[in-house]
This record gives structure tokens, sequence and C-alpha cells, in this order.
């Protein structure tokens, strides 16, 4: 009897300590879109992606049933599939900067609208890249994960680029983003902390000089093997991106996969409509040569 | 409010069911009046009390039938030279009558002399003020207990003698015969042997003539809560009272305490009516509350008094020791991680101290400072330094029995001083090198809390105390980073929160079935942050930080509260606070109320409790930069952008002690607070080095106005017979957030959820040895799973695998739990008590998930889990003189 109870009683328990945290897997796909239209230039080619569940394989899932259309203030540019999961425009049409632009896209279960405002352009029209004589010793990689091995230190050579563009005056709310994207590159976790090779901002925080040009400073790194290593040539590509504060939102929040997922502006799904205007110039970089 | 309102009524209404006129039947000829007396306090629920010298000999001859007990014992009583004195209803009091022409009447109060039962219950063998044990007179079936100063009264008696009972958890209940006085009595209670008789809860207590603490109250006493198994090993109050259904510590090894689903920023910590800001050390793996340094912990799990004000959720009052008034003792012990000591002893005859500190000593075994040399002889400095430290001190002085002053110190705080090579790992050879690559942490957060409390008694019926405090936090966040040759941060972050207030509270106990209690509170706050940073990336490109915060106001408040006890089986607690905020001019008023009522005295007890309540302090920390509020505590107040935080509370419960050592209890609550602030981006964490500064609106930002809801109920199960001692608890609770904006206005489960929690205690005392074994089990808390994963491109970059996280905390994590077994044995030795206490944590070396991480990968997804303590050993050596 007293057996009985106390397995009765250890039930009773169990069941009362068990929590379900079961989280119910998603039966239907949502759509994904990324539309990104440039200032001045033909109406974009749109990607149209699903989610795909957990369980299973594959990364990418295309949308192949679904209606899309770009509207550019008044005007309706309807799209139709050109390959899996990429939809292009069946007219021709320039989104000017001011307009207002609006994808819309449709299925059986979902209608997703995004709407975004197409900025000035913009346009690098200074660059100065300073090469220091040679590289400095530096952390690699992250030493507070606390595993063994883990700590590297190395050299690198940090180089400063300055870009300058014209700035847009009172014309709206802008963000640009600037990007020096290296070959090769050397991104170590705790010293990204010091780099400057990406970074998304308000227009209007970008120093700003006598002559009315924005010069913004950034810094990236190349690793080298040795105190007295040379700095290997190598290719930089400088960016310079301007959109709204949707893009500036999603560049933000989308470099941490592992962590969250991208703040996008389409009503009813999943993704990011943004206006933008880019200008991006490709250098080589030499061991004491100026660009 | 409603509902409290309804709940108010039907208990007044059973009162007066309760209440309601009985009919008198007397017919005797040449009886025994004491036979009489009797009879008719069974007959008719008279009661009369009287000393026997009075009634010896005496006969009576009367007929009566009516509804008026008054003229029953006029009649009664005509021709004995007696009179009764009606002391509220149905209950009368016989003295000689004092002039032939009255000696027959009931007569009318006003003209007869009332004095007072009164005094101050202590501990026998310290002298230490017992505050919350229970006076009772039997004969009337009223009772009191005793305030925050030891103090009671019960008033408008008439000369005589009483018998009372005084009683108090852990103590030996006192009942002896006491007569009407002008001065305060002195009552000193023996107590129990707790540690050789292995009582966990007071095995006397089984009345409930004292009325139990109201709803939602932890009253327990400090000897019983040292008792109590804590993490790790060493006393601590706040882990202590997690025993407690309701209670719950955030983290295993961070974060504050969660009470009935409310926010740790909600809790009022008091320490002799002093706040308390950041009560943690260690990052809040252990709190800075000693057990054994107070006299006096009350916990109020929400629905408290109108008394207390200034948080949402809960309030934990908490009194010093005075220091032992007969002699001195001392308490040394040392334990995992700390060790400390308390002396306590009388100065003069008129005053006594209390000092305790303790103090980690990791620090002291590895050392804070190793002088590093390389092999070409360069040298350099590695600093390895933590500690967390207390030191508390207290100085009673009394002059008689009407005036007692104090004054409190607190002083407790952690520092941190660490200078690394950048390779923190496991390889520690590898720091004891000189490095050009390092960094350098000074951190040290500290409260000071210093109090001076009066307490005047006027008479015997007019109580009050003066206490002005001064509470302050400061916090320093010191960093040095040296990542390149080229590249360095330079930061220096200081918060500080002071409060300087002064409290009047004055307790009025004007008749037998009233009390009144009403103060005033007014406290300047006064919150500061500063940051002065540098980031140098290269020669030419250095950015640098420098802000100031201040802000200042000023919170002004008071209450009146008045406990009524209608009957010997009801007590009504209606109250209202009133609060005045300077920043945004804010004036809210809040009624509060509570009841009891025990139908079957001694055995039952219903209780229920509500109120309105108001926050004017938010806190908050940047999400975006590691230069500030990494370990800092930081406060705001409310202002013209920030509304204060307001909650309603609504408890009821019942407890019932069916037999002897057995007491059962269950309690049902609801809270739900507005205008709480939570994180607009649950997804958010310090990722970079400039953030948006310390400004109140850049972190304000970060911030969104939101609903909470909490509800649950709680069982609460314990046993004393013998040698054994059994505790079981039980919580069953939900609590849900709603952010105003988004969401779609649905509650969904707040970060610390908690469905269910079950905590079991199994003790037996063996001789000098006390085995027991605990269980703590709880369901997971609620995390936010991904359902799916898509890739999404951007203009500049090559597309990404993201996880789609359609809702926040659709999830939880697994449930949690760990067994610990407790050793403790008792001894004497070489003149002073040991204690030997092993804690063996987590005996079954269940590594408890308590975060986890979703990585998307290109064709699936990893889980990371972060877990928690494995099997720990812990120890304790107590000694006491």
């Amino acid at each position: 009897m007293r057996r009985t109870i106390c397995i009765a009683a250890s039930a009773v328990v169990l069941t009362l300590i068990a929590a379900c945290g079961a989280v119910e897997p998603k039966d239907d796909e949502d759509l994904v879109v990324e539309a990104f239209a440039h200032s001045g230039q033909p109406a974009p080619e749109i990607l149209i992606r699903r989610t795909v569940d957990l369980s299973t394989g594959g990364a990418e899932l295309t949308a192949e049933d679904v209606d899309v259309e770009l509207s550019i203030d008044e005007d309706v540019i309807p799209y139709e599939r050109a390959a899996p999961g990429r939809y292009r425009p069946l007219m021709d049409a320039i989104s000017p900067p001011g307009a207002e632009v609006r994808v819309t896209v449709s299925s059986a279960m979902q209608h997703l609208v995004g709407t975004t405002t197409m900025p000035p352009p913009i346009e690098i029209d200074s660059i100065s890249v300073v090469v220091p004589p040679e590289p400095v010793e530096a952390v690699l990689l992250d030493s507070l994960s606390l595993a063994p091995g883990t700590s590297v230190t190395g050299f690198l050579y940090m180089i400063e680029v300055a870009v300058g563009w014209e700035d847009p005056g009172q014309d709206g709310d802008w963000y640009v983003r600037t990007q020096l994207a290296a070959d090769p590159s050397a991104a170590p976790l705790v010293i990204d902390l010091f780099l400057q090779s990406d970074q998304t901002l308000s227009e209007t925080v970008v120093p700003l000089s006598s002559d009315g040009r924005r010069r913004w400073t950034g810094i990236y790194a190349v690793r080298v093997e040795s105190a007295d290593a040379p700095l290997p040539e190598h290719q930089l590509r400088v960016s310079l991106l301007r959109s709204g504060r949707d893009y500036a939102r999603f560049a933000w929040s989308r470099d941490s996969p592992d962590r969250r997922e991208p703040k996008g502006n389409v009503d009813g799904g999943i993704g990011i409509v943004a206006g933008i205007s880019v200008d991006s110039l490709n250098l080589t970089i030499q061991p004491s040569i100026e660009p | 409010m409603i509902r409290t309102l309804i709940l108010l009524a039907l208990l007044c209404l059973a009162c007066a069911v309760e209440a309601r006129a009985q009919a008198v039947r007397i017919d005797v000829e040449d009886a025994a009046l004491e036979e009489v007396l009797d009879g008719l306090r069974f007959s008719s629920n008279i009661n009369v009390v009287f000393a026997t010298r009075l009634v010896e000999g005496l006969r009576t001859t009367c007929s009566y039938s009516g509804d008026d007990p008054a003229e029953a014992l006029r009649c009664l009583l005509e021709g004995t030279g007696l009179a009764a004195e009606r002391v509220r209803r149905r209950q009368f009091v016989l003295r000689p009558a004092a002039e032939p022409s009255s000696a027959s009447t009931a007569g009318p109060p006003e003209t007869l002399q009332r004095v007072s039962i009164s005094g101050f219950v202590r501990d026998a063998d310290t002298g230490e003020l017992l505050p919350g044990a229970h006076v009772y007179l039997p004969d009337f079936r009223v009772g009191a207990s005793t305030n925050d100063a030891g103090y009671f009264a019960v008033p408008t008696l008439p000369p005589g003698d009483y018998r009372v009972r005084v009683s108090y958890i852990g103590y030996a209940p006192l009942e002896l015969s006491v007569s009407t006085a002008s001065e305060p009595q002195a009552f000193r209670l023996q107590p129990l042997a707790l540690r050789s008789e292995g009582v966990l809860v007071e095995k006397d207590r089984s009345t409930i003539e004292g009325m139990p603490p109201p709803s939602g109250v932890v009253s327990v006493s400090v000897r019983e809560l040292e008792r109590l198994p804590t993490f790790p090993g060493e006393q601590d109050l706040l882990h202590a009272l997690q025993w407690f259904p309701g209670v719950q510590k955030a983290g295993e090894v961070n974060g504050g305490l969660i009470v009935r689903g409310g926010a740790p920023d909600q809790n009022l910590y008091l320490i002799d009516g002093a706040p308390v800001y950041h009560p943690w050390h260690a990052f809040s793996l252990i709190s800075t509350f000693q057990t054994e340094t107070f006299s006096d912990v009350k916990l109020y799990r929400g629905a408290f008094p109108a008394e207390h004000g200034g948080r949402i959720s809960s309030v934990l009052d908490a009194q010093l020791k005075d220091g032992n008034r007969d002699g001195p003792s001392a308490t040394a012990a040392v334990g995992a991680l700390s060790g400390r000591f308390m002396i306590e002893s009388p100065l003069t005859h008129r005053s006594s101290f209390m000092i305790s500190g303790r103090r980690s000593y990791i620090d002291k075994l590895i050392g804070d400072k190793h002088a590093v040399e390389d092999a070409s002889g360069r040298r350099d400095t590695l600093r390895t330094g933590y500690f967390f430290h207390d030191l508390a001190a207290k100085v009673a002085i009394w002059n008689g029995a009407r005036h007692r002053l104090s004054a409190t110190y607190y002083r407790g705080g952690d520092q941190l001083d660490v200078r690394l090579p950048f390779d923190l790992s496991l390889d520690f050879s590898s720091w004891l090198r000189p490095a050009d690559l390092f960094f350098e942490i000074d951190q040290f957060w500290t409260n000071d809390v210093v109090a001076l409390r009066y307490q005047y008694l006027l008479g015997s019926r007019f109580f009050t105390t003066f206490t002005a405090y001064h509470s302050a936090y400061t916090a320093r966040e010191g960093t040095v980073v040296r990542p390149s040759a080229r590249a360095h941060l330079l930061s220096d972050y200081n918060v500080s929160l002071a409060d300087l207030g002064v409290k009047w509270d004055a307790e009025w106990y004007f008749a037998l079935q009233h009390e009144l209690r009403s103060g005033v509170h007014v406290v300047d706050h006064d919150f500061r942050s500063e940051i002065d940073a540098t980031v140098v990336r290269s020669a030419a490109s250095a950015d640098t930080l420098n802000e100031y915060s201040r802000q200042r106001g000023v919170e002004a408040s008071a209450y009146v509260q008045h406990t009524w006890r209608p009957s010997s089986r009801l007590r009504i607690q209606p109250g209202v606070r009133a609060g005045f905020f300077s920043g945004g001019e804010h004036v809210d008023v809040s009624p509060r109320v509570g009841l009891q009522y025990a139908p079957v005295p001694d055995r039952i007890m219903f209780r229920a409790a509500g109120g309105h309540y108001v926050q004017y302090m938010h806190r908050l920390r940047d999400r975006y930069s590691y230069l500030y509020d990494l370990v800092s505590s930081r406060w705001i107040t409310t202002g013209e952008n920030v509304r204060p935080s307001r909650s309603r509370h609504l408890t009821a419960g019942v407890e019932v002690r069916p037999w002897s050592g057995i007491t059962l209890s269950s309690d049902v609550y609801q809270y739900e607070a507005q205008d709480v602030l939570l994180p607009e981006d649950d997804f958010q964490e310090k990722d970079g080095l400039e953030g948006p500064g310390i400004d109140v609106g850049a972190i304000l930002g970060q911030y969104a106005t939101a609903d909470a809801r909490s509800y649950g109920v709680e069982v609460d199960g314990r046993l004393s017979r013998g040698r054994w001692d059994i505790w079981l608890s039980y919580a069953g609770s939900r609590s849900l957030t709603r952010a105003h904006e988004g969401e779609n206005g649905q509650f969904r489960p707040g970060r610390f959820d908690i469905p269910r929690t079950f905590r079991g205690l199994v003790a037996h005392q063996w001789r000098m040895l006390r085995l027991s074994l605990s269980l703590d089990a709880r369901s997971g808390y609620p995390h936010t799973v991904p359902v799916a994963r898509y890739v999404l491109g951007d203009a500049l970059d090559e597309p990404d695998v993201y996880l789609y996280r359609p809702s926040i905390n659709n999830g939880r994590l697994p449930a949690y739990y760990h067994i610990d077994l407790n050793l403790q044995y008792n001894f004497q030795w070489v003149g002073a008590e040991w204690n030997a206490s092993l804690q063996l944590f987590n005996i079954t070396n269940n590594r408890n998930v308590i975060g986890r991480q979703y990585i998307p990968q290109a064709t699936g997804i990893e889980i990371r889990d972060r877990r928690g303590f494995p099997l720990l050993p812990l120890f304790e050596i107590e000694m006491r003189i």
C-alpha cells in the first residue's frame, strides 16, 4: 500500500513539475520579399522566397506561384517570373528620387505590401587611403570564450580609408551605409570592435566639412604573418549607400543571424523593400603606393 | 478595486451574521453567582470576566428574559455589590460597584476609568525586542501583535487582573496574570532550543489565536530562517525566502528576486526603514542580507498595507538586531565563499550594539596581484582581484521604556580589479606572462545606508517613530582595453543613486477594537551617471564620449491605516496612501484593505487583501554598448515622458491547522500592472562600443511601455512531528506581459513566467545531527524558439540564412530541478557551540539548461545550451560563544 502511495505521489509530483515547452512547428511557409530599388534606375528584379521548416533539408525555397507588381507613385508595373524565385518587370520604368515605390506580392494565402521612398543619388567623390608602414600586434580571435586555444594574436595592417560625398542638403531624413570590403579580409571578433569597416548611420551625424561635403573615415585590417611582413596587394571595394530609416533598421539588425532576424518593412510577411542609391569603387591596395 | 470592495462587503456580512443578537433567559433563585455567570457564557454567548475572589460566596436571585445582556447582568448582580462594565459587544468585566446607587448598572463607559495592558516583548536570552509577537487575552478573545519596536497595547480595559498569553514563533509561549498599569511591562520569551530539538516550525503554534499574518505576508522568525538550506551553503536571507511559494530568484547564477510574477526592480528592500537599491553580491549569486544579523524579517508578497509604498510588487522589511542586552556573544563562521562574524553586547545598562561583517576570501587564496616576467626579463603585473564584503553595525540607546534611539550603518559592496592579457582561456599558464595586448577592468559597486531612528511612547496608547536615513548606491566601471598596438579604449563610467529621507510613523491604540496607524514619508532622490570614454582605433580615428546625466525628484507620501477588530474572529485593516512625486508632478491615492476571518478560532482562518500601488522609478540598462551599464544598477525617475508604474493586487487564502504540528495554507492572487517598461527589442544585446549614450532619453528609447499581469495559486503544507520536519509547497502561476504597441494587443509569457514550482524539504534530527533532503523544481523559463528559417539578401552583402521567430517567448526551456543533501552537526568544544554543515548541491548532478541559443546553418539548425551548476560540495563551520 505504501509503495502504491509513493508511486502515485511521485507520478503526481512529476506531472506537476513537468513543463511542456514544445513549440508547434510551422506548417505553412511564409513569403519572404527582397526588393532593392535603385534611385534613378529601372525597376529592380524582385526575389520572392519562402520560409523553410526547420526539419526540412536545404536552405532556400523559392516562391513560384505568386503575383508581383511594383508601383512608382501612381504607375503600376506588372512583374513576371524570370527564374525560380526571381521576378522581373514587364515594362521599363525609372524610379526617380523622391518617388514612392510600393511592392505588392500576393499568393493564395498571403498578401504582402512594402513601401519605400527613393533617396537622392549618391556619389563617392573622394577617397583617401592611409597604409601604415608596418603592421601592429593585435588580438585576432575571441579571447573571451573561455575555450582553450581560442586566443590568437598576430599582426595586422590597420588601413584607414576616408570617403567623401556631397551632402543632400535638407532633403529628407536619410541614412548612409559605408562599407570597406577587403579581400583577404580579417574580421576577428574582439578586434572587430575597434575596426570600422561597415557602418550605418544617420547622414546628419557624419562630419560635414566646410565645403558642404560629408566625410567618413573607416578602418579595416589585413592580417600578415610577422612584424616585418609587407602589406599584401589586395582588392578593396568601397561602397556608399543612401536610403531611409527602414533600410537602416534592416542593416543594423541583420548582422547576427544566430541571435535575431533582420527588421523588415513588409506588411503581412517577411522581407525588405528599400529604395537605395549606391556608389562603389574597386581599388587595388599596394604597399607604399597611393591608390 | 471593485472586486476588493465586493470581498470586503462579503466579509463584513459574515461578521454581521456571526455577531447577531442572541436571546438571554435567566431564571435562578439563590444560586451561586459564579456558576450562573459560567452558565451564562455558554447559554447566551455573553462573556463575563471576573476575578474569582470577587464572586466567592455571592449568591443571586434573578428572572430575566430578553435580548439585552446589560439588563440581564444588572438583574444578576442586583444586591451583590458588583457592577458589570461593558468592554465591547457581549463582553463585560465585573468590578466592585463604586456606589450603592450604581452597583447594579452596567454603567456608561465614559464615566469609568480605562487603562491598558501594554509592554514590550523580548528574547529572554538576549533582550532583543521581538516584533510580530502575539499577545492574547483569552478571556476576551482579543489580542495584539507587537510592532517593529516590539511594543503592544491592549487599551481601554477596566482596571483589574487579566490572563495574558504571549507567543512568538520559535519561543516557548508565556502565560501569566497581568494587572493593568500605566507603565509598559516587559515580557521575556524563552527561545526554544531549535538546534537540539529539531523544530523547524513552531510546535506550539497550534492555534490561530494571534491571527497569523495576512494574506501574502511571510513573517517567520530569523531562527527559523537560519535553519533553511541556502545556496551556496552560507547564511543568505533572500535565498532562504525562496522556500516560500511565490518567491523565486530570477536566475541560478544571476538576476534579482521575482515575487509573484513582479519584476526584480519592483521589490522594495528595507533595512531599518532605509531602502537598499542593489542587494546582491557576486553578480547576483548571493544577497547582501545575512540572515543572522536581523531580529525581524517580513516579506510582503504583494498586497502590502498602506504603511509601505514606493514599489509595486513586494516589500522586504528587515530590522537589524539591537545587540544582546544581557551579555556579550559572538559568532564566527567560514563557508565556501566567505568568512563572517557577528559580535553583540551591552555597552552600558542603557545601550547595546551589534556589529557584523562578511568578506569573500578567494582573492586571499589565489592573490590579487601577480608579478610576471618573461625570458627577456620584461616584467608586468597581472591582477586577478575580486571580493565582496558587508559591514553592518547598530547601536541602540534607551532611557526607560519610553525612549529608544538607534543608529544603523550598513555598507556592502563588490570590488573587481582585473588586468589580464587577451587570452582569458582555461590555459592559465598563458596568463602569467607580460602582455602588450591586455584588458583591465576596475569595477566596484556599493550600498551605503545610515539610518537614525527615535521611538517614543507617549502614555500607553500612542507610539511614534521618527526615522531619518541616507541610502546610497555607487557603482564604477573603469575599463582599459588594448587589442592592438595602436588601438585602445579608455572608459570611466560612474553611477550614483542617493536617497535622503525622513519618516514619521505613529500608532494610536485608541480602543480595544481599533488601532490607527499613520505616517508621513518624504524622500529626495538624486540619481546621477557620468561617462568619460575614448575609443582610439588608429592614430587618425578617435571617438570620445563625455556625458553627464542627473535626475532629481522629491517623493512625498502620507498614509492612514486602521485596524478594526469588530469581533474576536474578524480583523479588517483598511488604509489609504497618498503620494506625490515632483518629477511630472504625479499625485496618486492608493486604497488598501486587508481582512482576516477565523470562523473556527484556533483552527481555520480565511484572509484576503487588495490594494493599489504606485512606483515612481524604473531600473533600466543600456542594451547596446560595452562601455557602460555592464554591472551597474541604473535607475531613472518618472517625468514628463515617463509615467509611473501602477499596479493592483488582490489575494485571498486560507490557513488551516487540523492537528498539532500541521499547518496547511493556500492562497490565490492576481497582480496587474500598467506602464511598466520592457525592452523594445527583445533580441538586442550589447554588441558595440559606442551606444546611444547615457542620456535618459537615449536609454528610454530602448524600452517600451507595457502592461503586466500575473495570477496563481500557492499551496503550502508543513508538518513538524517529533524529530521529523516536512515542508512541501507548490505554486501554479502565470506571468504575462503586453506591450502597448505591437503584438496585436495580446499578452505573452513574461521573461520569468513559471507555470509550476514545487519545493520540498524533509529533515530529520538525530541527536546532534540534522539531515535534510531538499528539492527545488520548476518549469523552465520561457524563451523564443524559431519555427522556420529563410534566406534574405542585402544590397551590399551576400544573402544570409535567418531563423524565423514570429512570436516572443513561444517556447520554454526544459524543466529545472536540483536535489540537495544537507548535513548539520552541532557540538560543544572549548566552551563554544559549533555547527558544522555540509551541503551537496545538486546531488544528481543534473546540468539544468539555463539558456539556449539557436545557430542557423545552411541546411539546418544547431542548438547550443548553457548549463547551470553541477554537483557542488559546500561547507560552513560556525562557532558561537
